[in-house]
C-alpha cells in the first residue's frame, strides 16, 4: 500500500524544514531505522529515519526548498501494517502546532500529560557508599578515557531494573498500554536557554555497562552540537531525568506521553545514616518515580523503587572492570 | 609535580574545554561552579584530561570536596602519579 513520509516536527522552534540531503533513490529498498534525508532546521541539522520497511516509490521533497511540517516528501511502497504505532497519532498533535517555540511544545505536551495522566509519585532515599566505592574502583583500573560516569552507573541500574519490570517501560495510546521490549532510555538534558530536549540511548538494554557510558557521552555530544536523529527524539520508552547538577535534593517529573513512568534522581551528598547504634556519613541519593496509574499501582513502583536499590548497594552487578565489554 | 606545572595543565585544560573563559578572571579559592558554568560532563572531561595529562585519576568520591581549583591544584600535587592501564587496541 502506499506510505506517505512527512516532514517531522522535530519540536522546536519547528513550522517548516528544508531537506539537504536525501540518503536513499527512487526503487531503494528502505528498512525501518534507516536515514533516509538530512533536514535543516532553525536549530540544527538532523538526520530523519524511516518508520517502516518499504520500497521507495517518488521523492517529492526538493532539495533546498523550505517544506512545512506534515507535508509530504516521499512516498513509499509497504505491507499493511495491523496497528501500527498508536505514538504517530500523538504526533499528529504535535505537527499542528505551527511557528511553536520550544517552551511552546514543552508547555502544550506537559500540560497534556498533567490532564490526561493520572500519576503517582513515589521517593525513596538510597545509601550510595557501596556505589561510589565500586565506581572508584573501577575508574582506577581504567584509562582516563574509558572512566565510568556517575550517571552512567546510574542508568544501568535503571535499566537493569526496568527488565524486571517492563510495565513501567512502553507507550499508553489509545487507551492502551504497549508493552515494548527494547528500553530506550531518555535522558532529560537542558537546550540552551530555551527549555529541555530528551534524546534516548536505543536498545540500552542491549548495552553493557561500557558500552552505555559510549552511549551516553555521544549523545551529550551530539545534542550539544545539534546532532540527533529523529528516532531518539521520538521513541524514549522511559525518562530519567537528574537535577543533581542543579544542587537539587529530588525532584518529581511528569511523565513525558506516550511514556508510563519517569524516573528522578537528586544530587549525591553525604547525610547522617545510622548503621546498627552507629551514626555514619554515608554518600546517598534521592530517587523518585512519578508513573501512571493507570497502568501500574503504587506496590510496583515500590517493588521496583526497592530492586533499583539492590542493584546499587551490590554495584558488583552492574559491571566488573576486567569484563566490561 | 609541582604547584605551578599542576596549574599550567589546568590552563590547557580551560582551554580546551572553556575557550570562553578567561582563566585569570576566575577566584581560584571560590568555588569553581560558581564561577564558571559547567555541569557533570564538564566536570568528567576535567577529570579525563587532568588524568591523562598529570597521570592522577581524582576518584568520584573525592571530587565534592575539591570546590575550588587551588583545592585541586592541591590534591594533585599531593598524589603519587602512577602508570595508567592503556587502552587496548580494538
Amino acid at each position: 500500500m502506499n506510505y506517505q513520509v512527512t516532514m517531522p516536527s522535530l519540536g522546536a522552534d519547528m513550522d517548516h524544514g528544508k531537506i539537504m540531503e536525501w540518503k536513499i533513490n527512487p526503487g531503494d529498498h528502505v528498512s525501518k531505522g534507516q536515514t533516509i534525508a538530512v533536514v535543516e532546521t532553525t536549530k540544527s541539522n538532523v538526520e530523519i529515519e524511516s518508520f517502516r520497511d518499504g520500497h521507495v516509490t517518488e521523492l517529492v521533497g526538493k532539495i533546498g526548498e523550505e517544506i512545512p511540517v506534515g507535508a509530504v516528501i516521499a512516498l513509499f511502497e509497504v505491507q499493511d501494517e495491523k496497528g501500527g504505532m498508536g505514538f504517530e497519532e500523538f504526533k499528529k498533535e504535535e505537527t499542528s502546532l505551527k511557528k511553536s517555540s520550544l517552551r511552546e511544545v514543552i508547555s502544550h505536551r506537559m500540560s497534556l500529560s498533567k490532564k490526561d495522566i493520572p500519576h503517582y509519585y513515589l521517593k525513596h532515599q538510597i545509601n550510595l557508599g557501596p556505589f561510589m566505592n565500586w565506581l572508584d574502583k573501577t575508574n582506577m583500573n581504567l584509562p582516563p578515557d574509558e572512566r565510568i560516569m556517575i550517571q552512567v552507573g546510574l542508568l544501568r541500574a535503571v535499566v537493569i531494573s526496568l527488565n524486571q519490570f517492563p510495565e513501567l517501560n512502553g507507550h499508553f495510546v489509545n487507551d492502551k498500554f504497549s508493552q515494548i521490549k527494547s528500553i530506550h532510555t531518555g535522558v532529560v538534558m537542558a537546550f540552551k536557554e530555551e527549555g529541555v530536549i530528551v534524546p534516548a540511548i536505543l536498545e540500552s538494554q542491549l548495552m553493557s555497562l561500557k558500552e552505555l557510558n559510549t552511549a551516553f557521552l555521544d549523545i551529550i555530544a551530539r545534542a550539544r552540537s545539534g546532532r540527533l536523529k529523529n528516532r531518539e527524539l521520538t521513541e524514549g520508552t522511559i525518562t530519567i531525568t537528574n537535577l543533581g547538577d542543579q544542587g537539587i535534593d529530588e525532584v518529581f517529573g511528569i511523565i513525558f506521553p506516550p511514556q508510563v513512568a519517569i524516573i528522578g534522581f537528586g544530587k549525591i551528598h553525604k547525610a547522617p545514616v545510622i548503621n546498627g547504634d552507629v551514626i555514619t556519613p554515608e554518600f546517598v541519593v534521592n530517587v523518585t518515580l512519578s508513573a501512571d496509574h493507570r497502568v501500574t499501582d503504587g506496590m510496583t513502583g515500590a517493588r521496583f523503587l526497592a530492586f533499583l536499590e539492590e542493584k546499587l548497594m551490590f554495584p558488583q552487578s552492574l559491571g566488573v572492570a576486567r569484563d566490561l565489554k | 609535580m609541582t604547584s605551578n606545572e599542576a596549574k599550567s595543565v589546568i590552563i590547557e585544560i580551560f582551554q580546551e574545554i572553556f575557550p570562553e573563559v578567561i582563566f585569570n578572571k576566575i577566584n581560584p579559592d571560590r568555588p569553581l561552579r560558581e564561577e564558571v558554568d559547567m555541569d557533570s560532563y564538564d566536570i568528567y572531561r576535567i577529570m579525563v584530561f587532568l588524568a591523562q595529562k598529570t597521570g592522577v585519576t581524582i576518584p568520584d568520591s573525592k571530587i565534592p570536596e575539591l570546590k575550588s581549583i587551588n583545592a585541586i591544584i592541591k590534591y594533585i600535587i599531593g598524589q603519587p602519579t602512577h602508570r595508567l592501564p592503556q587502552s587496548p587496541d580494538q
